[in-house]
């Protein structure tokens, strides 16, 4: 836990928070959609399955999904195995090198109030840096 | 004849239904609706392998998050991410869909991922025949789980495979699931209404190329452990208990009630089959507590087993008599054992009976009562000659002399023995104890009934119970002016609820 004085209130996280700040960069989030990608690995940290299948589970555009998975195979969070003419593609969530910032980022969005934050807050940087590649919570299905 | 090799499962009295185990590389399907508990014995069999056979396991989800998974296991104290860690677990989120196209790959992931941890074991959780096929139809179920079933017998995995069904036909009308024919060994798990209450059961209704138990056995899932399989009471033991099953008629065991060995020859001989009834009150319970207390006297160990009252109130009760049985339980020679007989679970509580008998080693057992036993299980069917049959073969085996009480409900004197329980042929010995009306008074009376291969004193005899001294048959000739009344032996018709008292000049010469 990196956060060890704020383990009570961890979830009551506000987008203001440089507690918040803090876990969106350790954990090289751009947008909404890396977030809930994150996620869902750290609940299914193996799984073979289509991207499509991926963008299901998620709820997102399969364009999004496809570079939120680029961006976590990038940082070495996830590893990829390829198979040719098999539907699906095993991913893995390399957990060690996660670190303890994966355990308060999942404590974090344990509560849709601390989920919606750490949002909030990346759709904010997405707006401050102009970056128009990212459609962000704009381009989710569902959240 | 080659030796098999089987993969234990690991988990409690599974093995032993399964005759030692699974044979390595079967394909086997666990059916049962939802709650039934597949997942949890599918899960149990993978840590098993992995924490205590050396077998490492995979375990592929459809429906359940891993990390769900993973918070109910560790309630049953199994801490799957350490043996993940170790290189020994894998859990692989994936699609029905996509499962089924890997395993039938030569190059498939998932079981490359299998073999990189040396896996032994598979647990494939909510396969649902209709979605196993391409089509939406059950047409194509049969062979695609067929597929199914090549691509895991070329890796050599065990697999259990858990099924959602939506019920059980009726096995007489043979509508019995595809894949059932497929697969190595079929497990059924049930949980089947008992009047108001549930029970588990668990079935093998295949198994090829091995011997099982047969019929519906329970089990139960127990926090901090798993589960826990009771194999059904009826199923029959192996061939020593029955060789077994006969008393020792050279060796005496002593009542500890006064006067009571002297009609018996003796005592019970070891090793038999005793049955005490009479209705409440009539002394049944102190005739087992003095028997516990003679055991204790003499340095033999004896279990008394009661559903009727809690170990507090049998103490209790023996201490009204005079007999104090707490330093005899501190020196381990008695064994007070307290089940509640709301809704027992009759295979567990044998299972549990065998256990102690086998770790106690106890030479004298009583078991009160029948009568509750038969409350539970009720007068119909097999259920309660099923169980005492059972008990009485035990304690048999292990040359373990027993007294079984029962409670016959007739006020005075007794109609039958056992009621509604036809059980007393089982018997090796009866003592009946009851109420007689002389005058205005109720007076307790004992007859020995029945006594196998033993010459016995056959008259009715009244007894007595003192506080502070217990139960005590007294001499037939009362001895001149030690009381007014008239001894048993001056009465016709005392068991038959209408004494009458013989002429004057009668049979007096009988009583010699």
């Amino acid at each position: 836990m990196i956060f060890p004085g704020r383990r009570d209130v961890i979830q009551k996280i506000l987008p203001t928070d440089s507690v918040a700040l803090q876990l969106v960069e350790a954990a090289g989030l751009r947008d909404a959609c890396d977030l809930d990608l994150l996620l869902f690995f750290s609940r299914h940290p193996r799984v073979v399955l289509s991207s499509e299948q991926l963008a299901a589970y998620v709820g997102y555009e399969l364009a999004q999904v496809a570079r939120a998975l680029d961006r976590l195979l990038e940082t070495g969070l996830l590893r990829r195995t390829l198979n040719q003419g098999a539907s699906g593609r095993m991913y893995v969530l390399e957990v060690d090198s996660a670190g303890e910032w994966l355990e308060s980022l999942r404590r974090v969005c344990a509560t849709p109030d601390g989920r919606n934050s750490l949002k909030a807050l990346l759709k904010q940087r997405q707006s401050q840096n102009g970056d128009s590649s990212h459609r962000g919570l704009s381009g989710a299905r569902s959240s | 004849m080659p030796e098999r090799d089987l993969v234990k499962t690991g988990i409690a009295g599974l093995d032993d239904i399964l005759a030692g185990g699974l044979l390595r590389g079967s394909v086997v399907l666990v059916e049962g609706t939802a709650g039934t508990g597949k997942t949890t014995l599918g899960v149990e069999f993978i840590y098993r392998g992995a924490a205590e056979f050396n077998e490492p396991g995979v375990i592929v989800l459809f429906e359940v998050s891993p990390d769900k998974l993973v918070r109910d296991a560790a309630l049953f104290g199994w801490d799957l991410p350490a043996l993940e860690r170790a290189g020994r677990l894998k859990i692989v989120f994936t699609t029905r869909q996509v499962f089924q196209q890997e395993v039938q790959q030569a190059d498939s992931l998932l079981l490359d991922e299998a073999a990189a941890i040396g896996a032994r074991r598979i647990f494939v959780d909510g396969l649902v025949p209709r979605t196993m096929g391409d089509g939406d139809t059950r047409r194509n179920t049969p062979e695609a789980f067929h597929l199914l079933a090549e691509g895991l017998q070329r890796e050599r995995l065990t697999a259990i495979l858990g099924v959602e069904v939506a019920g059980f036909p009726d096995a007489r009308l043979g509508a019995s699931l595809p894949e059932e024919f497929i697969a190595d060994t079929v497990i059924q798990l049930r949980t089947e209404p008992m009047e108001r209450a549930v029970q588990r059961s668990i079935e093998i209704v295949k198994a090829r190329g091995q011997d099982y138990r047969m019929g519906r056995h329970s089990f139960s899932i127990v926090d901090g452990k798993g589960i826990e399989v009771y194999r059904r009471v009826q199923a029959p033991r192996d061939s020593l208990r029955e060789e077994a099953a006969a008393f020792d008629p050279s060796t005496r065991v002593t009542t500890g009630v006064p006067g009571l060995d002297d009609l018996m020859g003796g005592g019970l001989f070891l090793g038999s089959t005793t049955l005490v009834v009479g209705i409440t009150g009539s002394g049944k319970s102190v005739m087992s507590l003095q028997y516990v207390a003679e055991g204790a006297r003499r340095g033999e160990r004896s279990i008394m087993l009661t559903l009727d009252e809690p170990r507090a109130q049998v103490l209790r009760n023996a201490a009204t008599i005079g007999i104090d049985l707490k330093p005899s339980i501190d020196k381990g020679l008695v064994r007070l054992v307290y089940d509640r007989p709301q809704e027992i679970e009759i295979d567990r509580h044998f299972l549990e009976l065998e256990k102690i008998v086998k770790e106690f080693r106890p030479r004298r057992a009583v078991i009160d009562s029948l009568s509750t036993y038969g409350s539970s299980l009720g007068p119909t069917g097999r259920s309660f000659r099923d169980f005492f049959h059972a008990v009485v073969a035990l304690m048999k085996e292990h040359q373990v002399t027993t007294l079984y009480n029962h409670e016959n409900p007739e006020l005075l004197g007794m109609s039958s023995v056992m009621g509604p329980y036809g059980v007393s042929s089982l018997v090796d010995n009866v003592v009946l104890l009851n109420w007689v009306e002389l005058g205005d008074t109720f007076r307790q009376a004992l007859t020995i009934a029945k006594m196998r291969a033993n010459a016995f004193d056959r008259t009715t005899r009244e007894c007595e119970i003192v506080n502070g001294q217990g139960m005590r048959v007294l001499p037939r000739e009362i001895p001149p002016g030690a009381t007014r009344r008239l001894a048993f032996w001056e009465y016709f018709g005392l068991v038959a609820r209408s004494p009458e008292r013989h002429p004057p000049s009668g049979l007096q010469g009988s009583r010699q």
